[in-house]
């Protein structure tokens, strides 16, 4: 496992080599340029040649792409991602503000998406096709179909219009994160009750469950000690796709909570076109991913030992 | 099903139709109390620490003053209180007010207003401001700051340019090196009625009463400036009793009110309060790329292939239609010409169109993408237009995309606005009809000699009466030559919860320095 460890973490170099340059290149591939639409919000005005020539050679623009990328790449290797261009605040300690923001919301939005689907699908998938299975599976598939930020609309009108429990957007008090959180956990739920309640029912007709129920055991214990364990994997691995919720995925939510996490952040900055923020976003969000996927794949270990990422990047000789 | 589960099932049903009637309820109400702060939602970020920006609009109207302000299309005194144009025309001297002092209590003088203007100049941020022709700065004493100017001063537009929200004066210590304004912006400190006592990027910016103000002090103790960039989400921060205000970037173009919720808003028992601005949306012809834009009859064909009635139809009442020729009744350089020369009528378009041997004709417009009521509008003109036998591309894209591609050649048509806030009613207009001048650029509308003639009759005199007769002369040229459809006057709007008094637009802009607040 420690190999295993040490190999994805050497795949972190060319991964953010490749990922890095092409964002640079993107950047570099889209019609506008950064100097105009910078200058413009910044004097509120459009900018004159020479304005834009000077603000091209200030931040180096002006020279070859790749001189550009690697004095970049040479900057980010000794922790300095540089300066927003739109008004001059660091790079990381932005990212670092905002991140923090996305992972309050992320963890407490998806510990209670798994509050909710874990007994919900658990319970459907003991009681398939009962009245409480059909309920909670209508309840995933209309869940499923409202976006996140409708619901979050829904909830402002309800909380915070019609009952004035809650406030309506912010993030300075603990208050403040509720309804953006129950927007993004009770929208994570709706597709992870059928993930739960599918892995599950699949589990429930393996063979060794049959053996545990002959042995006597009871339902508790045939969930709890057998079923729930293997079902476990590819509830873990759908939450790890949530994870694009925290990296940019939220941003509508973000937006109408002025929600200050990395959705805004990014949004942000492609719309300036403001490259330096644009460059750390992905290079801190691809070593963010492969961390976290590195996690996940820990714990599906954890799970299953049988699971073997020696061989051939991970196959389950089981 | 189980008793158990029935319970359970009955008792979430009775919780939602108690939320659900709970939300329809009205609260009762009850006794005002005297509020002390007024909280306020705003579509941008007041940027009160950017290291090379200038900060936005409302940050500069709370808590900045400037030499001179526009108001009602006359410069007048601020932190100078007197100007003398001298030397040929080649200088303007400010003699500055004694005794002014920034919000951090240092002293306000010739030599700190001096720093703002080496630091715009060092940066090029002349937008709007004439500060281009500007040779040299010259500071005789600690109350006269002398502006000499390359070529000579350009009239009253040079003179109003110092009014411009980034001329806004900032005290030695706003720089990272106090007293150096080549380095970074670091902190807000300005001179006006308020000041910044707490900034959060992209979240708010409080303002406090700033004591060492020499004017009227400001009747609340806070205003908190709150940035909720979706125009949804501030309805309901209002809607919610989470904000008291919200008030529209009064730039135009973004960040503003749904205007089809102000109906909504005012049913609720919300105030509404429009300011008709000097600013106009309009439809531009690429005359510069595409040789057919030349020919009048063609720009004469769209003036009257558009109902503008049905345009304005489309914001729920709330915005006037460009019946008149260029800018509303707002303001007394504004005044309308009293005529409306191209009346929607389809037939006459069609008419004109086949003289220019354009039968068919199907010209591209540009639309933004961002700015809903943009492309609910060029939907609109593209069935409109049918009617005259026009067949109206729409090339939707995004605000990065659309800024690049108005300067190609490849469009016809884009809508966007001309004029602005009152401060800007002379630059603004020169910029967009006189292609000398530096903000021309992309955005630059149709012009002709007799135009760049007729708005420098109405932006260069210093006398009253020729400016005015130099803006009927402008209405007229442009009137004549049809060198845009001018569509609707926009307006700001400020949305305040009935209890809140005292909300003033000074020349355009909306002013909260008498409000006071009960609920």
């Amino acid at each position: 496992m420690i190999k295993y460890i040490f190999r994805r973490l050497l795949y972190l170099i060319p991964v953010l080599i490749l990922t890095s340059f092409l964002a640079y290149m993107l950047v570099y591939l889209s019609p506008s340029s950064p100097a105009q639409i910078i200058l413009q919000a910044r004097y509120a005005g459009e900018p004159t040649q020479e304005q834009i020539v000077e603000f091209n050679e200030e931040y180096g623009f002006d020279q070859s792409i790749l001189v550009q990328y690697t004095t970049w790449l040479k900057n980010a290797m000794q922790g300095d991602l540089g300066k927003s261009l739109t008004d001059g605040s660091d790079v990381l300690e932005d990212f670092i503000y905002s991140f923090k923001a996305s992972a309050k919301l992320y963890f407490s939005s998806q510990l209670l998406a798994l509050i909710i689907a874990l007994p919900i699908g658990v319970y459907s998938a003991f009681k398939a096709n009962s009245i409480f299975d059909r309920i909670s599976r209508t309840y995933s598939l209309v869940g499923i179909s409202i976006p996140d930020f409708w619901l979050g609309m829904l909830l402002v009108y309800i909380f915070s219009i019609g009952l004035n429990l809650l406030p309506s957007f912010g993030y300075a008090t603990p208050k403040n994160i509720i309804l953006p959180m129950l927007a993004l956990g009770l929208s994570s739920s709706f597709s992870l009750i059928r993930i739960v309640r599918t892995s599950v029912l699949e589990v429930l007709h393996l063979n060794y469950i049959r053996t545990a129920r002959s042995k006597g055991l009871s339902e508790n214990q045939i969930m709890m000690k057998h079923a729930l364990r293997n079902a476990m994997i590819p509830i873990v691995t759908v939450m790890g796709i949530h994870l694009t919720h925290f990296i940019g995925g939220a941003v509508a939510v973000e937006s109408m909570f002025a929600w200050p996490g990395l959705g805004n952040f990014f949004a942000k900055a492609a719309g300036s076109q403001d490259i330096p923020v644009i460059q750390g976003f992905v290079l801190l969000s691809a070593v963010f991913f492969i961390f976290a996927n590195l996690i996940i794949d820990i714990i599906c270990k954890q799970l299953d030992p049988r699971i073997d990422y020696q061989n051939e990047g991970g196959k389950n000789n089981g | 099903m189980n008793l158990k589960l029935k319970k359970i099932l009955c008792f979430s049903m009775t919780a939602l139709m108690m939320v659900g009637f709970v939300g329809c309820s009205n609260v009762g109400a009850s006794t005002k109390t005297a509020q002390t702060e007024l909280k306020i939602a705003y579509g941008k970020d007041t940027g009160a620490v950017s290291e090379k920006g200038n900060g936005d609009m409302l940050l500069t109207i709370f808590a900045g003053e400037r030499l001179v302000e526009v108001v009602d299309g006359e410069v007048v005194p601020s932190i100078a209180e007197s100007w003398e144009v001298k030397d040929a025309e080649n200088c303007i001297s400010f003699k500055i007010k004694k005794g002014l002092k920034f919000s951090d209590g240092t002293d306000l003088t010739a030599k700190e207003v001096k720093l703002k203007f080496d630091r715009n100049i060092a940066l090029k941020s002349f937008q709007w401001t004439e500060l281009d022709r500007i040779d040299k700065i010259e500071i005789p004493d600690d109350n006269t700051i002398n502006f000499y100017y390359k070529d000579g001063m350009d009239g009253y537009v040079a003179l109003a340019g110092f009014a411009e929200y980034g001329n806004t004066i900032v005290g030695s210590n706003s720089f990272q090196t106090p007293g150096d304004p080549t380095t970074p912006m670091v902190e807000f400190i300005g001179s006006g009625p308020w000041k910044v006592e707490e900034y959060v990027k992209d979240q708010y910016t409080t303002f406090v009463p700033n004591e060492n103000y020499i004017g009227e002090a400001v009747k609340l103790e806070k205003v908190t400036v709150n940035m909720i960039k979706d125009d949804e989400a501030r309805v309901l921060a209002i809607q919610a009793g989470d904000v008291d205000a919200i008030v529209d970037y009064y730039h135009g173009g973004s960040a503003y009110t749904p205007r089809n919720l102000l109906s909504t808003l005012k049913e609720e028992g919300f105030q509404i309060l429009k300011q008709e601005m000097p600013m106009t949306t309009v439809l531009a012809f690429n005359y510069t790329n595409n040789e057919a834009w030349k020919n009048i009859k063609l720009r004469q064909a769209m003036n009257y292939a558009i109902n503008k009635d049905e345009i304005a139809g489309l914001f729920d009442g709330w915005i006037s239609p460009a019946n008149d020729a260029y800018f509303s009744d707002c303001s007394p350089f504004t005044t309308a010409l009293g005529k409306q020369s191209y009346k929607y009528d389809p037939e006459k378009a069609k008419s004109l169109l086949a003289e220019c041997g354009l039968e068919g004709f199907s010209p591209k417009m540009l639309v933004n993408s961002e700015n809903i009521d943009e492309v609910k509008m060029a939907e609109l003109l593209q069935s409109m237009l049918k009617e005259s036998g026009i067949n109206l591309q729409l090339d939707v894209m995004d605000a990065t995309k659309f800024a690049e591609a108005k300067k190609g050649a490849d469009w016809d048509v884009y809508s966007y606005y001309i004029g602005g806030p009152e401060r800007r009613i002379y630059s603004r207009n020169e910029g967009r009809f006189d292609k000398s001048t530096p903000e021309f650029g992309a955005s630059g509308c149709y012009t002709s000699e007799s135009i760049v003639t007729a708005v420098q009759s109405a932006v260069d005199p210093f006398d009253e009466n020729e400016r005015k007769k130099g803006f009927k002369e402008f209405y007229a040229a442009i009137d004549a030559e049809a060198a845009c459809v001018p569509l609707y006057y926009d307006a700001v709007f400020v949305v305040a919860n009935e209890g809140v008094k005292g909300i003033e637009f000074v020349g355009t802009e909306p002013v909260f320095d008498n409000v006071t607040y009960k609920k």
